[in-house]
């Protein structure tokens, strides 16, 4: 009997997984089919186009390791998303975090006397940036856990309020005094992450990001701090009567949502623009909202996701200089990505409905409708 | 007899999983008050909503005054007389009285009609003699008088038929002598009435005629005159009901729980508590009865430390608890099987082995300096699944995918296997079929041999009378008395539970 | 100030709140219904982009007005088939709409101007004197001195108001905002009147994007919208879900606007930036509960799931 049980049990388990992925593959299909028609009509194949893209985030050491820049500040903030999603929160404020932090970052970087060595400042200005993100992003945390106000709102806002600290900051408190532009002066050398692969631009912090995905896997699923925010997510109620404390878990998952997107802005300032410059963020905290969808909120998927669309944004650049397709398309891309992904469930059960079709049909009517 | 203004003929409805109707007939005469007798989940609500237009069943027809109809939504009953009084009132509680009744009802597109409805709407309150200033929005009125709103809904539709879905279940019982009367009312002016109840002694006192479900099927339909509760109950459940767990002559342990002076606020004067004194000791089980929300959700919470006290203290063992975090509480040995299963005793989208930790996922064996072991959460889940019979119906499922009953058991599993001193049940029952009850009693009575104290909140009288010791009946925050089963009729703690002290 | 730079300024404040109110009576018909639309920024930037567009295509700033609005409805349909059918997280959804919105209106638009590049002026309108009115001393040239949009404006505050209030249509939307499933039981269809204003929001969008791209300048640009669509969020939120709050609250936002920048000009001593945070801090305040109370439909973002409480 149970020896019966047991292949049949692997093969559910197989499907199981498989159904899961399907709606995932079955998304990704039409995201591809939409931008593919969207190129048809620029007039290039979409064949050509895609192989440009490819090309351009892969083809040479430079290139994959312009791949590698981008993908380290999207999977930074895809971790922390992550964090905030499986605590049931909804924030889109990692834009403003990201600013943040790149701010408090520079601020330290140039503060940071010169004589401090290497592997001292630049951990240093990471943390710098981290809390920056942390604090930004624990305000709207606390609100919500002693107002109980919806942390969008005041995620949105802040995002705006972020981008007029930095201009600010950039034209008043940290302008580069020898500069015209509003930016800050080139942070000192001892503060600069080194890059890791000769003839590119890929540098340590992206270990760094990789290493954290680690961490977050271990925190989510191997702490009890990790369980608790969990429940929170899951069920406020139920954290509620075991006791849990709910509004140290909401303020807790929105610091380290803000800490991750505030670590990314430390890296993007000290790794590749080395000194901190209008539109830094380049909309990476929205981007990091389709890499945590799309690698469904593990740290393992995320890695995946963030990689992919790295590599589509650093490949664009190519397909524009050779094809002239505009790299707004990768924008494009991103879009779709959110908003089907998010629909994949419903995708896979009218796909799955649609094979089911060859037979006689019986089932409620009802359903459709509603 | 006449034609019914109502028939059923065969009606089957199948969920996924669920044959919730099964080949039902039914028929309402006019004038009648009929009664759907039946335990949750016997299949009464799915045949109302198949009546309201909600559901469309997959078999059967529905035949209004003899001519067979079709009902694609609630609209096509409403035109045909048919009106609904549900269970969770269907109000708006920013609109007003007047806007809520004649919400969907405007025969212009420009023009909502308030002004010309004014006057029918007053009228109908006269006439039934119901007290409600239309102007006012329903979130400022009482929970009875929005059931009234409801009614004025639904007679404001001309509905010949009205169907009462679990009327009473929020009412005072002033408020269900009302009611009763407004019935009756219906009745005189010819119009039939489909009552849904699982409470015996009010469809003996109503009802005309009573058909009774068990398991999504018709077991009978029966004259109420002369009929008798142990009758009915025999149909509703199957077999003889189980009353008699054993109980063993009454051992006093020591004081196991004792609150002294409770007062709070709470969300409504009436589920404030003021002033309660009560004592559990080990080896007895005490009731708290009443109507829902008269305060026992404020009592749990108190109790298990959710909500604070304004004033008074709760020991435990002799112990101060007043102000000790829930988490501490739990730890020092209360269990707690919380009011809502779904809201707030389990975590739906987990695991049941996640499920079966979520009070003490911190201490050992599963948490150990500050990491988390699946592994031992496994190992102990698996012997708790074995131990307490929960029945999944895949390897590793979410608990949202299993029955309520299995819920529960994982629940009990979960609170029981701590080794607790004291156990607080809130509505422990609430929903689960017989077999699931049957499990949960049969728990609180062996807990309660081995010389624990139990406090069992519940709004089913019934359930307190078989399995405790002592029963409070709580009214509007206050305990009205304190009594022993057997010791007063029904009678008396119906008047108790309305808020009649048996001294004056 | 001279009375005369006052009146400029204040003209300047409706110049501002137009675009803000038409988006902001967008959302509010959508949040009349507990849709959450979160995506009004990309509602307004492809009705800006398509604005644009329509006006160069048919050199009539009224065909421009005409394609903005559509543009707006091709976003908005994606916010209403991701909420209303497929039941997901409103907000992600919206945010996705927002993302997909920017990217398309800037591909679109290379695509369609291609080498050629973006034409830096197209037919657009222009304000309209109302006789007499507009003489009014301080307020006239602020009420009556405006293009045609700001008018359209007026008449759709006063519509939604009467709508809303007075009309079965408006009665049944606040119900399905507060308790879809009475609603449900009393047979009005949710989701088709969920739907409904969602499509009414696309359009309001879109001329709101058509307002900036036509109205206040006459061409195209990247992210031109800059943040408007969420501010208009604040604004319906602020407004407490009514017309004439809206009206109130996006003259407000209008003034932050028109205040920073004359302080800009004049080089005044505060830094701008502060000034410009304030109508995001001001939808904070009141979101957060220090200024007012503002109570949002109780089924606020909450797909309706027939059979469900």
């Amino acid at each position: 009997m149970n020896h019966a049980s047991k292949p049949n049990a692997a093969l559910r388990s197989l499907r199981k997984a498989g159904s899961a992925f399907s709606g995932t593959g079955i998304t990704l299909l039409l995201v591809l089919l939409i931008s593919s028609v969207l190129i048809a009509c620029t007039g290039t194949s979409p064949w050509s186009a895609f192989g440009e893209i490819l090309v351009g985030a892969f083809g040479s050491k430079r290139m994959f390791g312009e791949t590698l820049v981008m993908m380290c500040p999207l999977l930074l903030t895809g971790l922390g998303l992550t964090i905030t999603f499986r605590s049931g929160l909804s924030s889109v404020g990692a834009e403003g975090q990201i600013i943040v932090g790149g701010v408090t970052c520079s601020v330290a970087a140039l503060s940071l006397p010169s004589t401090v060595p290497l592997f001292l400042a630049i951990p240093l200005c990471l943390l710098a940036g981290g809390l920056g993100g942390a604090i930004w992003a624990a305000i709207p945390g606390l609100l919500k856990a002693k107002m109980n106000t919806s942390e969008l709102v005041n995620t949105v806002m802040m995002n705006y309020i972020a981008t007029y600290f930095l201009s600010w900051m950039l034209t008043d408190v940290i302008k580069d005094p020898n500069g015209f532009y509003p930016q800050s002066a080139q942070v000192p050398l001892n503060t600069q992450i080194p890059t890791m692969m000769s003839g590119s631009r890929a540098h340590w912090g992206i270990v760094m990001a990789l290493l954290l995905s680690i961490l977050v896997y271990w925190l989510l699923w191997r702490t009890p701090t990790g369980y608790q925010l969990r429940v929170v997510g899951y069920n406020r109620n139920a954290a509620r009567y075991v006791g849990i404390p709910i509004q140290r878990n909401i303020v807790l998952a929105m610091a380290l949502h803000g800490f991750f997107s505030g670590l990314a802005g430390a890296v993007e300032i000290l790794a590749v623009q080395y000194r901190c410059i209008t539109g830094f963020s380049n909309n990476v905290g929205f981007d990091g909202i389709a890499v945590s969808l799309l690698g469904k909120n593990h740290p393992a998927g995320v890695i995946v996701s963030a990689f992919a669309l790295a590599a589509l944004r650093s490949g664009s650049g190519n397909m524009q200089r050779t094809l002239q397709v505009p790299t707004s398309l990768v924008s494009v891309i991103q879009g779709l990505i959110i908003c089907l992904v998010l629909m994949d469930h419903y995708f896979k059960d009218k796909f799955l409905l649609l094979l089911q079709r060859g037979r006689p049909k019986k089932n409620h009517r009802k359903g459709a409708e509603s | 007899m006449s034609i019914p203004v109502l028939e059923l003929k065969g009606i089957t409805k199948r969920f996924p999983n669920v044959l919730a109707n099964s080949n039902v007939d039914f028929e309402l005469q006019k004038g009648e008050i009929h009664a759907l007798l039946g335990e949750n989940g016997a299949g009464k609500s799915t045949l109302m909503n198949v009546v309201y237009g909600l559901y469309e069943p997959e078999e059967g027809s529905i035949l209004i005054d003899g001519k067979t109809v079709r009902f694609k939504d609630p609209n096509d009953a409403i035109r045909n007389g048919i009106g609904m009084v549900h269970q969770h009132f269907m109000l708006a509680p920013r609109l007003t009285v007047l806007e809520n009744v004649v919400l969907g009802m405007s025969k212009s597109r420009l023009r909502i009609g308030l002004h010309e409805a004014k006057a029918g709407v007053q009228a109908l309150c006269d006439q039934y003699h119901f007290n409600i200033d239309i102007n006012a929005k329903i979130r400022d009125l009482s929970v009875g008088v929005q059931q009234k709103v409801e009614i004025i809904k639904v007679l404001y539709r001309d509905a010949n038929i009205l169907i009462f879905d679990e009327p009473t279940a929020v009412l005072t019982p002033t408020e269900v002598e009302e009611l009763i009367q407004t019935l009756l009312l219906f009745k005189q002016s010819g119009k039939s009435v489909i009552f849904i109840s699982h409470k015996l002694w009010e469809v003996e006192r109503i009802a005309d005629r009573i058909t009774v479900l068990r398991n999504g099927k018709k077991v009978a339909t029966v004259e109420a005159q002369g009929v008798t509760k142990e009758t009915l109950a025999n149909l509703m459940v199957g077999r003889e009901i189980h009353t008699d767990y054993g109980t063993l002559p009454e051992q006093h342990g020591p004081v196991m729980l004792s609150l002294k002076d409770i007062c709070t606020t709470g969300k409504t004067r009436a589920t404030s508590l003021k002033r309660i004194n009560l004592e559990v000791h080990g080896g007895e089980i005490v009731g708290i009865a009443g109507v829902d929300g008269n305060g026992q959700s404020e009592l749990g919470d108190v109790l298990i430390g959710v909500k604070g006290a304004d004033s008074g203290t709760i020991l435990y063992k002799g112990e101060d608890l007043t102000g000790v975090k829930t988490q501490l509480r739990l730890q020092k040995g209360i269990a707690h099987i919380p009011e809502d299963r779904i809201q707030n005793a389990i975590v739906p989208d987990f695991s049941i082995e996640e499920n079966l930790i979520l009070d003490s996922y911190a201490q050992p064996p599963f948490t150990r300096k500050g990491i988390f072991y699946p592994k031992e959460v496994h190992q102990y889940a698996q012997k708790l699944i074995e131990d307490f019979d929960i029945r999944p119906p895949l390897t590793h499922p979410l608990i949202k995918t299993l029955s309520g009953g299995n819920q529960q058991k994982a629940v009990v599993a979960r609170e029981f296997s701590r080794e607790p001193d004291f156990i607080l049940a809130m509505q422990p029952v609430r929903g689960l079929d017989i077999g699931a009850t049957d499990f949960v009693h049969q728990n609180l009575i062996d807990a309660r041999n081995k010389g624990k104290g139990i406090l069992v909140v519940s709004a089913d009288l019934d359930e307190l009378l078989s399995i405790c010791d002592r029963i409070y009946v709580l009214f509007e925050g206050q305990f009205m008395g304190c009594f022993r089963p057997g010791e007063i009729t029904y009678t008396q703690i119906g008047l108790l539970m309305g808020g009649q002290s048996l001294e004056g | 100030m001279s009375l005369e730079a006052l009146e400029v300024m204040l003209k300047s404040v409706m110049g501002y709140a137009t675009p803000l109110i038409l988006a902001a009576l967008g959302g509010m018909y959508t949040a009349k219904v507990a849709v959450l639309n979160f995506s009004l920024e990309g509602i307004m930037i492809m009705g800006a982009c398509m604005g644009c567009y329509g006006s160069w295509l048919t050199g009539s700033a009224w065909g421009g007005a005409l394609f903005g609005m559509l543009g707006g409805l091709s976003m908005a349909l994606v916010l209403g088939f991701a909420s209303i059918e497929t039941k997901v997280n409103q907000v992600v959804a919206g945010t996705g709409v927002n993302v997909l919105g920017l990217g398309l209106s800037i591909f679109l638009s290379s695509m369609i101007y291609g080498a050629a590049g973006q034409p830096t002026k197209v037919a657009a309108f222009s304000p309209v004197a109302i006789p007499g009115l507009s003489r009014l001393p301080l307020i006239g040239q602020m009420l009556f001195y405006q293009h045609p949009l700001t008018y359209i404006m007026y008449g759709v505050i006063v519509v939604s108001w009467f709508v809303i209030y007075k009309t079965p249509f408006g009665l049944n939307m606040r119900a399905v905002g507060d308790h879809p499933a009475a609603a449900d039981s009393l047979g009005i269809h949710v989701n088709h009147l969920r739907w409904k204003a969602v499509v009414i929001s696309g359009l309001l969008g879109g001329l709101a994007g058509a307002a900036l791209s036509i109205g206040s300048l006459s061409t195209f640009q990247e992210n031109m919208t800059a943040g408007r669509g969420y501010l208009a969020w604040g604004v319906v939120t602020v407004g407490k879900w009514n017309p004439f709050g809206i009206l109130l609250a996006g003259l407000l936002f209008g003034c932050g606007e028109a205040v920073q920048m004359r302080l800009q000009m004049d080089g005044f001593h505060i830094p701008y930036q502060f000034l410009c945070m304030l109508p995001y801090i001001l939808t904070m305040l009141v979101v957060n509960g220090v200024i007012g109370k503002s109570e949002p439909p109780f089924a606020m973002g909450k797909p309706f799931i027939k059979g469900e409480k």
